[in-house]
């Protein structure tokens, strides 16, 4: 077995431990990885083997202290990633996910540190109230997949609706006019200043008002409407509320 | 003792001010009407107090003119009571500014001004509430109707207090400042500013660095930005104790119009040239009927009393003047100015200015310096002090190219007077389309080489307002006795030096001497050549020399239709007038004046030329 398959196997054991609070089979792991359950119990039995779970007399799987460990290591790899490409690069959630976990398991520890830091500065910026939590919060409910074949279409299309994420982070001249946004920062420094005496600073809600065919805006802050040049709007990262 | 007016841009601080101390400065409803500092004084219980009129600006650690000429002051104690205006409809925001001047210490009144426009919007301010909080006096007032501002004065000098509201920052923040201040003699404000990387005394600015990176390091957010984000969050929660907004049907929103593509832009061109024409069509109707009046009852009794031929020439060259004087200013002139001063004050300049966006980027500026393009309509004087609005040199570099070339009131009466009227009202038009066409190749040649800095727009539209007819009457008017205050005495002496001049034969011998350029070159008689010269003491000066150099009022008797066109159009283009050169070297610098002047001067003659060689 390769290292990665381990890794996968006890990253969803995991997973599996935090979401349900309970001791997954062989049968859930398989259905969470996709995977025959034959292929998955003797792989698992394999992991037993190599001292990273146990079995208990009912098939349920719990993880030893060496294989938490490691699940452990590959979860926050995957968060971090699944964070970085989707709120900061802006990849769609899935698509997001699905590449962490491809990530997830050649990423050295040095490269992720640096991201996470870099992570947690942008979230930091995000609101006035909450400093230095970090912008993702880690998915409480939300089980890292693998690819999924049998996801049908429509679901691929809705992407940004699920509850606890859904987080979309663009420029102000991708918005649409009319919905509350949420400023989750600005990029450009020379024109910081001026957006900040007129209460463009991150956490605040704005609404854009208009947008001409050019990108020049009319953004609503504070009740006031402000006219925004397109290379200015351009600065402005927003979040639908 | 001295008062200073502060608030954010376009809260109605010169109304205010006018009101307070009678004085007529410039009101508008557009942000940075005022650029500098007015200063008046008012009498109150026989006792005189200075009073100024500060730039509108939204902070005090800002690094443009105004928010440092207004930080200076509070800085150096020059203010002994602040008159902090905030606009009620949008409290939260003016609270911003409040809470950072608050800092100073300085005896306080709050004046909510705009009270009435809160009213319209459903929203209304506990100002008993909000004095509370705030520990000084709040008045409401609606200085647009004169309600309320009478008791500025008394409630000012009555009951000024310093303010006791205090943000609170965040505790790194706050121990930093004690620290600042405790080693370096500076005042809280000071040592704040310090920490935001501004100030004079570069040992303070070192050592406040040093601290402003241990606490970037930590927050990962520059001091500046905590710092604003709790001013802006303890405004918020303020405004949130005192406003309560009953939700009115919201009226129909004009801007859903004005501020789209479609129908915005036609809307605005319409604007622009409907202007145009009915100016045009107004003050030549009045021109006619004023000029009948002076030959009829005036120049013709004058003619036949035959009075020795040195007093005749003096005496017919005085009415001339005064002839031009008020035959140009009420028909073109006033009425201009009555439109430009309605313009200003629906708020309607900063929706041209935000449509206008685009196309001034190809320009080399950006939306806003619309704004001195439209004031140029009206006089170029105003509009190349307006200039100040655009944030960088090389935007107002190219913008006073291209406003001096906007053809102002007096041009229009060349204009108006030469062509629409011997012409033809399309032919006239026409200028403006070349006059058009030119300050955009202008100003994409200029955008290419200009080197300097691009800064986008960020600008604050102004409410729209029915312009009041009072205030835009009053405004006009005040625009228009300027006009005959200065340039009448000027027009009449003019004149009359022209006539004397004539007299003695000077006039000929210039006359003479530029005959060849003016015939083989321009095409034109030699006199319109030198009637083009006295354009640059003041544009309309040039129809009245050649008045006076044809012998005519009836141009069309002695110029072809060509001539009056070409004529007109040289000295509409052609080196901006004396007062125009004054104030742009004042604003600019002696090299764009000489750039400038020459530019225009080649170009008039340029076109002068090029229109004689294409119809000889």
């Amino acid at each position: 077995m390769e290292s990665s398959e381990r890794e996968d196997y006890l990253e969803a054991v995991l997973v599996r431990h935090l979401a349900a609070q309970a001791t997954p089979s062989a049968k859930d792991v398989a259905e969470d990885l996709s995977i025959g359950e034959d292929t998955a119990s003797a792989d698992l039995k394999s992991l037993e083997n190599q001292g990273d779970l146990v079995f208990d007399e009912k098939g349920a799987i719990s993880l030893t202290v060496q294989g938490h460990s490691t699940a452990e290591r590959v979860l926050k790899k995957h968060r971090v990633l699944q964070c970085f490409l989707g709120e900061i690069l802006g990849m769609e959630e899935r698509a997001a996910s699905d590449e962490a976990c491809v990530l997830e398991h050649s990423i050295s520890d040095s490269a992720i540190n640096r991201i996470g830091s870099y992570v947690n500065k942008a979230g930091s910026r995000r609101s006035r109230h909450r400093m230095n939590t970090p912008l993702c919060q880690p998915m409480n409910n939300s089980t890292p997949k693998p690819p999924d074949p049998g996801i049908t279409p429509g679901e691929k299309k809705a992407p940004h609706v699920g509850p606890s994420t859904g987080l979309t982070f663009r420029s102000l001249i991708d918005a649409t006019e009319s919905i509350p946004l949420t400023v989750m920062g600005i990029t450009g420094g020379e024109y910081l200043h001026r957006l900040i005496d007129l209460g463009v600073i991150p956490g605040e809600v704005v609404i854009l008002k208009r947008k001409l065919h050019n990108n020049a805006v009319v953004l609503q802050v504070k009740e006031c409407d402000i006219a925004l040049s397109p290379e200015i709007a351009g600065t402005i990262l927003v979040e639908k509320m | 003792m001295k008062i200073g007016l502060i608030g954010n841009p376009n809260v109605g601080k010169s109304l205010i001010f006018n009101q307070l101390t009678g004085l007529g400065v410039e009101v508008s409803n557009y942000p940075g009407t005022t650029v500098g500092l007015e200063k008046g004084h008012v009498c109150y219980q026989r006792e005189k107090f200075g009073i100024c009129d500060l730039p509108g600006i939204y902070s005090l650690d800002g690094d443009s003119d105004e928010e440092k000429l207004v930080n200076g002051m509070l800085e150096r104690h020059e203010l002994d009571l602040v008159i902090a205006i905030l606009d009620a409809v949008h409290l939260e925001r003016n609270l911003y500014l409040f809470l950072q001047v608050a800092e100073y210490g300085l005896p306080l009144l709050v004046v909510l001004n705009m009270a009435d426009e809160a009213e319209k919007f459903g929203i209304s301010v506990d100002s008993t509430e909000l004095s509370k909080i705030l520990g000084c006096p709040v008045i409401m007032t609606a200085a647009i109707h004169g309600r309320g501002t009478g008791q500025i004065l008394p409630s000012a000098l009555s009951s000024a207090c310093p303010a006791t509201v205090a943000v609170a920052y965040d505790h790194h923040i706050e121990a930093a400042v004690t620290s600042i201040m405790g080693n370096f003699p500076v005042s809280r404000p000071v040592a704040i500013l310090s920490l935001e990387g501004i100030g004079a005394d570069q040992e303070m600015l070192d050592s406040s660095a040093a601290i402003a990176g241990e606490i970037e390091n930590r927050h990962k957010m520059s001091p500046r930005q905590i710092i604003s984000a709790n001013r802006h969050h303890f405004a918020e929660q303020l405004a949130d104790r005192v406003i309560t907004t009953r939700q009115k049907k919201p009226a129909f929103d004009l801007d859903r119009l004005l501020t789209k593509s479609i129908p915005g832009i036609p809307i605005m061109a319409a604007i622009l040239i409907g202007i145009l024409i009915v100016v045009f069509t107004i003050g030549s109707w009045l021109e006619r009927i004023i000029v009948a009046f002076f030959t009829t009852y005036l120049v013709a009794p004058l003619l036949s009393l035959s009075l020795p031929p040195l007093l005749q020439q003096v005496s017919i060259s005085v009415l001339l003047g005064l002839q031009a004087g008020i035959g140009i200013a009420f028909p073109f002139i006033f009425t201009f100015y009555i439109f430009i001063s309605i313009l200003e004050d629906s708020g309607y300049l900063t929706r041209a200015a935000f449509l206008a966006d685009q196309a001034m980027h190809r320009i080399g500026m950006h939306g806003q310096a619309i704004i001195p393009l439209i004031l140029g309509f009206g006089c170029t004087v105003p509009a190349v002090m307006s200039i100040r609005l655009l944030a960088s040199r090389r935007e107002r570099f190219i913008a006073s190219f291209l406003v001096t070339m906007i053809p102002c009131s007096a041009r229009t009466v060349i204009i108006a007077g030469v062509v629409a009227t011997f012409v033809g009202i399309w032919w006239a038009l026409s200028i403006y389309l070349i006059v058009f066409i030119l300050v955009v190749l202008t100003g994409l040649f200029l955008s290419r080489i200009t080197p300097g800095e691009r800064f986008g727009m960020i600008m604050e539209m102004a409410p729209l307002r029915a312009p009041q007819a009072g205030n835009v009457v009053k405004k006009s008017w005040r625009k228009i006795s300027e006009f005959l205050i200065i340039a009448m005495p000027l027009l009449i002496l003019s004149s009359v030096i022209l006539g004397l001049l004539q007299y003695y034969g000077i006039i000929t011998a210039f006359t003479n001497f530029i005959a060849p350029f003016s015939t083989m070159v321009l095409g034109l008689p030699a006199y319109a050549t030198t009637a083009l010269m006295f354009g640059i003491l003041r544009k309309e000066m040039a129809l009245g020399a050649l008045v006076v150099l044809a012998g005519t009022p009836a141009l069309n008797t002695v110029m072809t239709q060509v001539q009056l066109y070409t004529w007109a159009i040289i000295s509409v283009l052609f080196v901006p007038c004396i007062s125009t050169i004054a104030v742009l070297y004042r604003q600019m610098g002696l090299k764009t004046v000489v750039l400038v002047t020459t530019y225009t001067l080649i170009l008039g003659l340029a076109i002068g030329a090029g229109i004689h060689l294409a119809f000889p």
